[in-house]
Order: structure tokens, then C-alpha cells, then sequence
């Protein structure tokens, strides 16, 4: 609905055009005002369509009331027509028209006029109403559309930046153009860096001329994208990384070509591709043989080290075929297909056949294992254990062979560690150990035995461990009441034990006991015989000495003292032997000094007078040449006390005993005195004692004597102590 | 000494104890009695009282010469000379304990006695 407003103060104008507007103008309402104040009002109320101001209003005139209406905001693009009553000048026109006023109408009002203005005027508000919402509607289709196109930029911006393949845009020539943030990081060059450069750049020249050929000037050119290859780039730090490439050709807008392509870094997948590889050939070249059936029991693989213990030159020997054939006893083939479905996994030994025949024995353990598409396969794998089985067949052959041994000895056979820990007792037949077996093994020898003889046993392992020797020792135990003696060897059996073997001699030491006890006997009896014999001579001397006491004669008292000194020699012989503990032999030293010194005393001779030169080795000699040389020496030397020195005349007597290399004893016995007539050979003096001498020294002694008399007497014996065998 | 020194022997073996207190009494010592064993010995020293005691070590009977020696010097101090026909480091020991004017091996001579005697009572 139209409306229209007319500001005019006569009644009858504002009639008359009401009358007009509502019989010419369809839909359409006036408002009317008779005051410039109140049309000016009634316009910012009403906002009507079309103004009709008469000029010529008192107070307002019509330029003032259209200045008023064109400075309110809400009505200054109302159109105005100005009614005026006088003819309007060509002034009033441009003032009109400068004002922005429509149009003016004299009054009287045409009414054709004015209908066709107000028509006009209205066709042209709708006209402009079209236009104004044609253009709101373009621009909101042209904001749908905006939209649209951001979101869809938005879009392609986010796949091209947040894209983890890289994604590089080159000219035709290589160069730069813009690349992604994955491309970034893939090479390690920031955005301006690479907008200075070209592809080759970053390509190692193994790859420039092929990628150049293949790609840029063939693939690309031809089919508008290429295949999926690899290379290779440098990055900025110059490492070398294994790229994946697919590259596509696009046209920009301006007619240009461009390549673009998505750039994947697979040095992880190349990684993994070695990791397999390494895998592939690991299982290939393991020593333990490997292999793999399908659910049907046919080989699908097997690794060399199966085929070798197979005897099978070829995996094409057995691919597809079944494998029941590598088993001894095809029930053991059956056995494994059913375990292995009933439970998906399975570990056995046996028999298996090669393709010679041969059989071996097989240790093999399988699994159960289902491919991407739900295809079921069993791994195995699989060990040559003959050798094993064979080594412990022969073993368990040793060990029983080693357990009829122990079972056939009487000895006590251990290993002991160096805490003295039982570590193992031989299953012998000794009825003598110290406690039932099972009541050692795994006690220390110190809970066993009271600490001293713990202590002792301990001492001896370990000093047997410590020198790494074999030690023997023998310790008495009572056992079951009885006293019984042991020999014990212990031998290092590791470092830190020892091989404990020890054995019954009871009856051995009683006897070495009793042998001892025999031989301290015997060398008793034997002393107690010297005592007896020494006691017996001077028993003799005594009876002698008494019967010469009795006598004055002068010979007798001189035969009885020969006879005494004799006796005294024979008698020294036996105490030697008797204080020296040796039953066999005399220290001829010591002997000849005693016996110088009782003859000395016997004789009466002061060492002033004469004095004792002694050159003496220690030479032993038997008894048996003991007592006669003893009477000898006696000869000898007595007769130097004797006769060497008369008148009370002083001198030297000197004895020599040594011993040649050949074992011959010499015995020089010397004087200075008066000597003897040169034409007296003393061989056949008729004095006995001499004559008593010479018998013995021929016949009883195997010795030579000599003498000399030059300065006095002296004799030279030589004597081999050998006619007679050590008795005891 | 203006008398003679009275010796009392003790020697098991008679003959040897007699032929010794024949040479002794020859040599001017009076050898008042020899006996054969132990006891009679200590009887012997407290009835005759000798000034000095000669004993053969072994005696017949339980008690040996230096138990006997023990005994009668605890009575009356006196010189004892041992005679032994054994040559054991035990019985020296055992007769050392008495501190014994002499400790002879036999066959025990004069010639070996009569300096020693003379020695004690010069």
C-alpha cells in the first residue's frame, strides 16, 4: 500500500488531490498536513512514499520544509513534488531541481498530470524495489558462493600443509614453485632456501638423467602423471634418504605447466624391508633346519639347513609334496598334524628318513601359524640330536658299567668340596661308612665329626686342593664300637673338590703295629744283650782282678792287667754299640779315643810325658771286625805304653784313621821312641800278643799290617770292612 | 779324713761287687757293706752310717738306685757317685734330680773312682 502525503495549508487543494489519488490511483492512502512543521512531523511518523509540498506555505515554505526533509535521515530520499499556484520561473526550476525535488505542479492541478507523475514516480519506486532486492539476492548468492569457495580453499590448503607425504610443485624446468611443510621436513630446507632452487639440487646424479628422461620427458608429458618410483634426495645436512615419488602434470589457469608431486621419505620402510631381509636370510642360514608345511602337511619351505640334514640338494625336491615322507614311522606324521590342529603348537623327537634312506633322530619343535588371509601353515624347527642320543646312550652304558664297578668295591669313594660339604657318595659296597649315605649327603664334614677331626680332614683337602696333588692320610674311627684304621688318598677332582678314597687297613696296621712292636722288641732284646755281654766281661775282669789281688807276684799282676785291657777293649766294643743304639756298626773314631784314654789311665801314663797326636776320620766298621781290630789296636797301643818310652823318657804317640775311596780303612799308629833293633822281624817274635795280632789281622780281619821302625815304631794297617754282611 | 772313708756299696751283680770292694779296700777306703737291692740299702745307711754311698742304678728288687739314694740322703746328707750300665737320658735325668757327686758308666775302674772319692774329702 502506497502512501502519499501532501503538506498544504488550502483545504480544498488537499480535496481536490485526495479525490484525484483515490479515483486514479489504485492502492493508496493520503495523509495530509497543513503545516510545514507537521508534514515534516507526519513524514518521520508515516515515511510515505511520495511528498506533495505546495511552495508557498506561510511560515515554512516549501524549500525549507524539503531542506528539513532531505537532512532527517528516515526521509530524505522521499520523492517531492512541489505544488506551486503562481507559473514556476526557470529559477524556481534549477532551486527545484538542485533541491532534489521530483518535479513541480502548477495549480490548478492537471489531474492527468499529476496522476501520471504520481504513477510514474511509484512504477519507478517499484522499479528501483526490484532492482534494490535483485541486488540484495546477487549479493547474497555471490556471498554463498564466497563461501563456498573459501571452505573449499580451506580445504585444499589444509590437505596440501597438513599432508604427511610431501607435496612439491616444480616448473617444467625443476624449479621450485611451492611445497608443503612435510616437504620441509623431508629435506630439511626452509621455504626460501628451496624457492632458490632447482629438483637436481637435491637429486643425486645417479638418478638426474633417468628421472629427466623417464619421468619429465616421457611419463609425465604422455600420460599426464607417473609411475610410483623411487630415489633418492640430498638432504640440506647431507645425508642421503630413500624417497618414494608419484608425480602428476597440471595446467594453471595462465596456460602454464606444472608438475606436482607427492613425496614420501621410506627410509623407515627401508628400514624394515632390510629388517625382513636380514630375517629371511637368518632363518635361511640358521644352522637349525627350518621349515614350513600348509595345513595338509605339504612343504611350502625349508631352509638349507633342513634340506642338508634331509640329504636333498633342492627345495623344488619337496615344495607341494608332503612331508610324511621324512618320517621313519609315518604314525609319528600323523601324531603331528592332529597335535598340532588340536593345539597349535608341538614339541617331539624322532625318527626321521632322509631321502637316502638313512635314519637320524630328530628333535622338532612346531607352531601353528595363520597367514593375512586366515591360511593356516606350521613352522617347524627342527635339530639333528643322533649324536646327542648316541652320546648319551653312551654315557647311561658308562655310567652302569661305572655302577657295577662301585658296586664291586669295599672302599669308600666321595667327593668332598673344600667347606667339606658331601657332595657325592659312590654307591660301593662299604659297610664302613661312618653314617649311612643319605645321612651325609649335603652335610659339611663338621656336622658330621667332632671339630678336631673335622678340622684334620678339612686341613688335608684343602691342602691337597691348594697344591693340587694327590695326599694320602691314614685316621683311625670308631666304628659300631671298633676302633678302625683308614688309608685315605685324596685327589683334586674340580677346583674347588676333591675325589675322597679311602680303604679298610685295620689289619695292615695292627701288623705294622705288631712288626714295630716286634722290631723295638728284637732291638731291646739285642741292647739288653750288649748290656749283658758288657756286664758278663767285667764280671770276667773282676774274677780276674780279684784272683790277681790275691797274688803278690808281679807276673801275675802284669798278665792280669794285659788280660783286663783286653778285655776292656772287647767289652768298650759292646758299649759302643749298646750307647749308639746301632746294632751293626762302632764309630772307629770314637772307639780308638776312648780306648787311648783307658789304656792311658791303665798304664798309668801322664800326659805330660807322653802326649796323643789324634788324626781321626769317622769311619764305621761292623762288628764283626769291631772286636778283633779292638784287640788289635789294643796290641798296638799298649805296646807303645809299654816299651816305646822307658825311663820315664817323653814322646808322641800318634794315631791316623781315614778311609781311602775304595773304601779301605787305614789306621797309622806311630811313636817316636826308642824303636827296635834293625835285625828283628817282628813277623816272628815269639811274644804272644804279637803272634795273637798277626793271627788275627791274616785270618779274622781282611787287612795287611805294616811297620816301619825309623824314629821310633810305626805300624800301617790296611783293612776292607767287607768279609762280613750286616746282620741286623 | 784321719779314718777311712766307710763306703757303702750297692751293686746286684756279686762278683763285681765284691772284686770293687776288694780294690777298694786295697786302695785304703773301708767298704762297710754291699748290698743288692734297695731297701737293704736304706737299712743298711741308717745302721752303718757310711760317709759316702756307691750305687749301681739297677738293683734287684722294686726300688732302683736313686729312689734308694732319695731316701737316705734325706736322712743324712752324704755323697752319692751313681754307677749305671745304662745309657739312657732318662735315668741320668732321673739321677741328676739328687745332684750326685758323680754319675760313672761301668765297668767302673778304680783309677776312675779313686780321684773322684779323693776330690770329695780332700
Amino acid at each position: 500500500m502506497k502512501k502519499i502525503l501532501i503538506i498544504d495549508d488550502q483545504q480544498e487543494n488537499l480535496t481536490a488531490i485526495e479525490k484525484l489519488v483515490h479515483n486514479y490511483i489504485s492502492g493508496c492512502d493520503v495523509h495530509t498536513a497543513t503545516t510545514g512543521k507537521e508534514g515534516v512531523a507526519v513524514s518521520q511518523l508515516e515515511i510515505p512514499d511520495l511528498i506533495l509540498i505546495n511552495i508557498n506555505l506561510p511560515l515554512m515554505d516549501g524549500f525549507e520544509i524539503c531542506d528539513k526533509l532531505k537532512a532527517i535521515e528516515s526521509t530524505k530520499q522521499i520523492p517531492i513534488i512541489f505544488l506551486s499556484q503562481n507559473k514556476v520561473s526557470s529559477a524556481i526550476n534549477i532551486k527545484s531541481i538542485k533541491r532534489g525535488v521530483n518535479s513541480i505542479i502548477t495549480i490548478p492541478i492537471d489531474k492527468i498530470e499529476l496522476t501520471t507523475q504520481i504513477k510514474v514516480i511509484f512504477r519507478l519506486q517499484e522499479a528501483e524495489e526490484r532492482l534494490r532486492q535483485d541486488k540484495t539476492n546477487l549479493e547474497k548468492m555471490f556471498d554463498d558462493k564466497a563461501n563456498e569457495l573459501h571452505q573449499s580453499e580451506e580445504l585444499y590448503r589444509s590437505l596440501f600443509e597438513e599432508s604427511f607425504n610431501g607435496i612439491i610443485f616444480v616448473t617444467k624446468e625443476g624449479e621450485f614453485v611451492v611445497c608443503n611443510n612435510a616437504y620441509i621436513k623431508i629435506t630439511g630446507y626452509s621455504i626460501e632456501e628451496l624457492s632458490s632452487m632447482d629438483l637436481n639440487q637435491i637429486t643425486p646424479v645417479e638418478f638426474q638423467e633417468w628421472e629427466r628422461k623417464e619421468i619429465f620427458e616421457k611419463q609425465l608429458p604422455q600420460r599426464g602423471h607417473s609411475e610410483t618410483y623411487e630415489k633418492e634426495y640430498i638432504k640440506k645436512n647431507g645425508a642421503i634418504i630413500p624417497v618414494e615419488v608419484t608425480s602428476h602434470k597440471m595446467k594453471t589457469d595462465s596456460g602454464d605447466i606444472l608438475y606436482w608431486s607427492l613425496v614420501r621419505d621410506i627410509s623407515e620402510r627401508r628400514k624394515a624391508e632390510d629388517e625382513i631381509k636380514l630375517l629371511n636370510n637368518t632363518f635361511e642360514d640358521s644352522i637349525n633346519g627350518f621349515s614350513i608345511i600348509d595345513s595338509k602337511g605339504k612343504f611350502v619351505y625349508a631352509n638349507k639347513a633342513y634340506l642338508q640334514m634331509w640329504g636333498l640338494e633342492n627345495l623344488n625336491e619337496i615344495v607341494g609334496k608332503s612331508s610324511a615322507s621324512h618320517f621313519d614311522n609315518p604314525l609319528d606324521h600323523l601324531t603331528m598334524i592332529t597335535k598340532l590342529e588340536e593345539f597349535g603348537q608341538y614339541l617331539t623327537e624322532y625318527v626321521a628318513k632322509r631321502k637316502n634312506g638313512t635314519n637320524f633322530e630328530v628333535l622338532m619343535s612346531s607352531h601353528l601359524h595363520r597367514s593375512a588371509n586366515n591360511d593356516i601353515f606350521y613352522v617347524s624347527t627342527s635339530l639333528d640330536v643322533t649324536d646327542h642320543r648316541n652320546a648319551e646312550k653312551e654315557l647311561r652304558r658308562s655310567e652302569t658299567r661305572l655302577l657295577s664297578l662301585f658296586n664291586s668295591m669295599t672302599d669308600i669313594v666321595m667327593e668332598i668340596d673344600y667347606s667339606g660339604y658331601y657332595l657325592y657318595i659312590a654307591p660301593t659296597n662299604a659297610n664302613l661308612l661312618f653314617m649311612p649315605s643319605k645321612h651325609l649327603l649335603g652335610k659339611k664334614l663338621n656336622d658330621i665329626y667332632p671339630k678336631p677331626q673335622a678340622d684334620k680332614f678339612l686341613n688335608f683337602i684343602k691342602e691337597c686342593l691348594n697344591k693340587n696333588t694327590t695326599g694320602t692320610m691314614e685316621y683311625p674311627l670308631v666304628i659300631k664300637d671298633k676302633i678302625v684304621w683308614f688309608e685315605a688318598r685324596a685327589t683334586p677332582r674340580t677346583k674347588s673338590s676333591v675325589l675322597f678314597i679311602a680303604r679298610d687297613v685295620t689289619i695292615r696296621k695292627q701288623a705294622e703295629e705288631q712288626i714295630k712292636k716286634d722290631l723295638k722288641e728284637k732291638s731291646t732284646l739285642l741292647q739288653e744283650l750288649y748290656h749283658r755281654t758288657k756286664n758278663n766281661m767285667q764280671v770276667i775282669s773282676s774274677m780276674l782282678k780279684m784272683q790277681s789281688m790275691r797274688s803278690e807276684d808281679k807276673f801275675i799282676h802284669e798278665s792280669f792287667k794285659e788280660i783286663n785291657n783286653k778285655i776292656i777293649a772287647m767289652s768298650l766294643v759292646h758299649q759302643k754299640l749298646y750307647r749308639a743304639q746301632d746294632l751293626s756298626n762302632i764309630d772307629l773314631k770314637e772307639y780308638i779315643e776312648e780306648l787311648v784314654d783307658l789304656l792311658m789311665q791303665s798304664y798309668d801314663i801322664r800326659p805330660e810325658i807322653v802326649s796323643l797326636s789324634l788324626e781321626l776320620e769317622q769311619v764305621f766298621v761292623l762288628i764283626d771286625s769291631a772286636v778283633p781290630l779292638g784287640l788289635v789296636l789294643n796290641e798296638l797301643i799298649s805296646n807303645v805304653f809299654k816299651h816305646a818310652f822307658p825311663n820315664n823318657n817323653g814322646g808322641v804317640i800318634s794315631l791316623r784313621l781315614y778311609k781311602e775311596r775304595d773304601d779301605t780303612i787305614h789306621i797309622h799308629v806311630s811313636d817316636n821312641g826308642i824303636g827296635i833293633k834293625p835285625d828283628v822281624d817282628l813277623h816272628k817274635a815269639k811274644n804272644m800278643g804279637l803272634q795273637t795280632m798277626f793271627s788275627i789281622i791274616d785270618y779274622q780281619l781282611n787287612a795287611e799290617i805294616n811297620y816301619e821302625s825309623k824314629n821310633g815304631l810305626k805300624w800301617h794297617l790296611k783293612l776292607k770292612d767287607d768279609l762280613h754282611e750286616k746282620r741286623v | 779324713m784321719d779314718r777311712k772313708i766307710k763306703i757303702l756299696l750297692a751293686e746286684d751283680e756279686v762278683l763285681i761287687a765284691q772284686c770293687l770292694k776288694m780294690e777298694l779296700e786295697m786302695a785304703g777306703y773301708n767298704v762297710c757293706s754291699f748290698v743288692a737291692k734297695g731297701e737293704e740299702a736304706i737299712i743298711t745307711a741308717e745302721k752303718e752310717e757310711p760317709d759316702i754311698l756307691l750305687m749301681d742304678i739297677h738293683l734287684s728288687g722294686k726300688m732302683d738306685g736313686i729312689e734308694a739314694a732319695k731316701k737316705i740322703i734325706e736322712h743324712r746328707k752324704i755323697p752319692v757317685i751313681f754307677m749305671t750300665g745304662y745309657n739312657e737320658i732318662a735315668i741320668f735325668e732321673k739321677a741328676s734330680t739328687i745332684n750326685p757327686a758323680a754319675y760313672l758308666e761301668k765297668p767302673v775302674e778304680l783309677f776312675e773312682l779313686k780321684p773322684i772319692i779323693d776330690s770329695i774329702f780332700s
